[in-house]
């Protein structure tokens, strides 16, 4: 069964959000159309073909990026990736075509292509009956030709041509289709629908507020993020990031209204944050926090407010206190982009979410820094 | 019109008299004026050619077959050139068109200053083939076992690298091999550029009847003991255990003698065919024909005169007579000659005019008859029928290489002329053993 054209956008973006390079790479397939597929495409009901189509569509929407994999030829007719290209006889087209040498015989003149004069080992001619037997005394072997086998057209220079495996279509080379295959990276834009769900963007996507949790948009924080990263590097300020995920079952267990839960969390650990900090939904249970002029020694400092603020929500709540385990990280030279920035929070969260030790343990920080 | 008829008229009258007075002699006079071209080289000649002739009408030319056995053992073609970058790219095409199926092909520059290692490079980096380069030139003995160090083949085929070689000659070569007691095999040598002048035709007349035929002849006898280097065959152990190739001038018969020495046979592959390009000056052809004449002297009656001596472990009959057929052609007929010619002057000063006309008739007799043999039964000379033109003038070509090679013979008995010839660089004549 088709899947609606929605369904098969969040599947693909949801699958290359599940990549740990965020990136859906095609591999080589001989039995796909173009020669490539992407891994857990099956699983997603969508075939290659329409997977390839989508992808080019959501990179033309804005929600991935494409990056180049690989660049061939492929048949004009049906683009299928399986083409012989072979030389054929300019006469006929036949590709029944072998290349060899031309030979000319001194004594008589005759000049015909090498398997013309091939008797056994030796060369006869064919016109006057005498041995060739010395190059250069009694022949000269003046260029390479080429012998159609199916009409004996003589050809200093074969065509060539393509036959498809597709289609069976035969056509000239120039005709082949020049293509490129690209993998393609899930952005900012296509992260933020993974987590709302929906391609459509009604907080808006490219907005500036999350009217729901009364936080930045995604894509305002995405921004955000590569200028203060930019202006970190270039002012030499310490910049760092916490990922927060809140489990709201467990704040709330058994309630209905998981998103009133949540919202009842993100509200209480956005009182935390400075003012001067962008926090924004990274997905739909995670928060993202940008700890501006805040060093590796600041962090834990801000994690303890918003453990505070946390406890004071569940508190109030009368639910159980929670732990909270960010996924924070402090920008230094490991991170040349504001993309691996945010990749190593993401790393480090995934890390403590699943029990793995940290990478790194901070160093030890003697003086608590002034950080308001 | 006059001075013509009157030219004409005495040439006759000469030409008569010349007859008249060879008709007149009796046959002790005949045998007295004649007997240098009665009991020299003409009957051996003669019977040499007769014999190859024979050979050739009862013991049909092996022909090359239509196709070769799976098993061929690798031969390994060694050609070592100094300053040949003209001629090395057909040197390379014509072993690439040879029919046997089994080739390594090794490329030596002995330190050439033209650009040859380059062209040789160049080869390599497009046919198959190996190429080594010495820094400076080391002379052809020490390129050749350069060669052979290299070689993997069990057969090494040597050849100059201004000649070119048939398509069948290295089969032709190697087949002689299936006789175990044959530890060499020289080719065919004819001359490539025997257009380019008279010279040239006369030296392609010369290889025909010495070279080709000669060698047939000594060959079925065996008595053979030279492989010339422009093109031989070798088995490689044997040529490995006779220590390769010793430096100096001759190095390519001393080697053929060192291997007879361990009694082994030496063939002759008359359908090996080499191109070789000959000397197109007067002064070219004398350097060239001083340096092989030299050697009989320098290799056969000094280095290799134990060949003599009963008492040599190796001791052959054949080597012997072979080493004795050489001196009395190469060393004992010219001054036979010259023995002839001053014999004739003094004592014939009347009739001296008539004895040397009639001796170049004769002589042109039994050259048309010899060339004709020669072009019959090495059929791929045909096209050298025109050659037939200059056979009058070919007794002067004779006898100009019989003074030379006088003077060769003089020059090493004397002087040792062959251990300064430049054929060797400077530094190993310097070290060269002195015989």
């Amino acid at each position: 069964m088709m899947l609606p054209t929605s369904e098969r956008y969040l599947g693909l973006l949801k699958l290359a959000a599940r990549n740990p390079q965020q990136l859906l790479s095609p591999v080589p397939d001989p039995s796909a159309l173009n020669g490539f597929s992407f891994p857990g495409i099956s699983e997603l009901g969508i075939s290659t073909r329409d997977a390839f189509d989508d992808l080019e569509q959501l990179a033309e929407l804005g929600y991935v990026d494409r990056q180049f994999a690989e660049r061939g030829y492929f048949c004009w007719q049906c683009g299928h990736h399986a083409l012989l290209f072979r030389e054929v006889c300019p006469s006929c087209t036949s590709s029944n075509v072998e290349v060899g040498d031309l030979l000319h015989h001194f004594r008589c003149g005759h000049t015909a292509p090498e398997t013309e004069f091939q008797d056994g080992v030796r060369y006869t001619c064919r016109k006057c009956g005498h041995q060739l037997r010395h190059i250069g005394v009694d022949y000269e072997r003046p260029a390479s030709s080429y012998l159609c086998g199916s009409c004996n057209y003589v050809s200093t220079e074969p065509d060539t041509a393509c036959l498809c495996l597709g289609c069976g279509q035969r056509f000239e080379a120039e005709r082949a289709e020049l293509r490129t295959i690209y993998a393609y990276r899930i952005n900012a834009r296509g992260t933020l629908a993974v987590t709302r769900g929906e391609l459509g963007d009604a907080r808006g996507a490219g907005g500036l507020v999350d009217t729901e949790f009364g936080l930045y948009t995604f894509t305002y924080f995405d921004e955000r993020l590569t200028q203060e990263v930019a202006a970190s590097k270039r002012y030499k300020r310490p910049l760092s990031m916490m990922l927060v995920a809140f489990d709201p079952a467990e704040f709330a267990p058994g309630s209905q209204d998981i998103a009133q839960a949540m919202r009842h969390l993100v509200t209480g650990a956005k009182e935390s944050l400075r003012d001067c900090d962008c926090a924004a939904m990274f997905r739909e249970d995670c928060l993202a926090a940008l700890l501006t002029d805040t060093d590796a020694n600041g962090v834990p400092f801000a994690l303890k407010r918003m453990q505070t603020a946390i406890d004071k929500t569940t508190d109030a709540a009368g639910a159980a206190r929670l732990v909270l385990q960010p996924g924070a990280v402090t920008l230094d030279e490991s991170h040349p982009t504001a993309r691996a920035f945010f990749d190593d929070a993401r790393a480090t969260l995934h890390r403590l979410q699943s029990g793995e030790p940290a990478a790194e343990e901070p160093a030890p920080s003697p003086p608590p820094p002034a950080a308001e | 019109m006059d001075t013509l008829t009157l030219f004409f008229n005495f040439t006759l009258d000469y030409l008569e008299s010349a007859v008249d007075w060879a008709l007149g002699l009796n046959f002790y006079q005949f045998i007295r004026v004649f007997w240098a071209f009665l009991f020299l080289e003409t009957p051996r000649y003669l019977f040499a050619n007769l014999f190859v002739l024979y050979l050739w009408l009862w013991d049909r030319p092996v022909i090359e077959p239509h196709k070769f056995p799976v098993e061929t053992p690798l031969v390994t073609v060694v050609v070592p050139a100094l300053n040949e970058a003209d001629t090395i790219h057909e040197v390379v095409r014509s072993l690439r068109e040879q029919t046997y199926p089994n080739i390594e092909i090794i490329l030596i520059d002995d330190g050439s200053t033209d650009g040859t290692g380059e062209k040789m490079s160049l080869l390599a980096a497009h046919y198959d083939l190996r190429v080594h380069r010495m820094a400076r030139r080391q002379g052809k003995s020490a390129a050749i076992n350069v060669g052979l160090s290299m070689a993997r083949g069990e057969f090494v085929v040597l050849m100059d690298s201004d000649s070119t070689l048939e398509r069948s000659t290295v089969w032709h070569l190697v087949r002689h091999f299936e006789d175990p007691k044959i530890g060499a095999v020289s080719g065919n040598l004819t001359v490539r550029n025997h257009n380019h002048s008279v010279l040239t035709r006369l030296q392609a007349i010369e290889y025909l009847l010495s070279l080709s035929m000669d060698r047939r002849f000594k060959a079925e006898l065996g008595i053979l003991s030279i492989v010339p280097g422009a093109i031989g065959a070798y088995r490689r152990e044997l040529l490995s255990n006779v220590g390769g190739l010793e430096p100096g001038p001759g190095c390519d018969s001393d080697a053929t003698i060192r291997i007879r020495k361990l009694g082994r046979q030496i063939a002759f592959a008359q359908d090996a065919i080499c191109r070789t390009t000959s000397p197109t000056s007067v002064f070219k052809l004398m350097k060239q024909r001083l340096r092989w004449d030299r050697n009989l002297v320098r290799n056969r009656a000094r280095k290799h005169k134990d060949i003599f001596y009963p008492s040599f472990a190796n001791f052959r009959l054949s080597s012997m007579i072979s080493f004795a057929d050489a001196f009395f052609f190469l060393a004992l007929l010219p001054a036979l000659w010259l023995i002839y010619t001053v014999d004739m002057f003094f004592n014939y000063p009347g009739d001296y005019d008539f004895i040397l006309l009639t001796m170049l008739v004769l002589h042109y007799i039994s050259m048309t008859f010899r060339t004709l043999t020669g072009l019959i039964v090495c059929q791929f000379e045909y096209r050298l029928v025109p050659l037939l033109l200059v056979l009058p003038i070919y007794p002067f070509y004779r006898l100009f290489l019989k003074l030379i090679r006088l003077t060769a013979l003089g020059q090493e008995v004397f002087f040792r002329k062959s251990y300064q010839d430049p054929f060797a660089p400077a530094q190993v004549r310097a070290q060269m053993e002195i015989y």
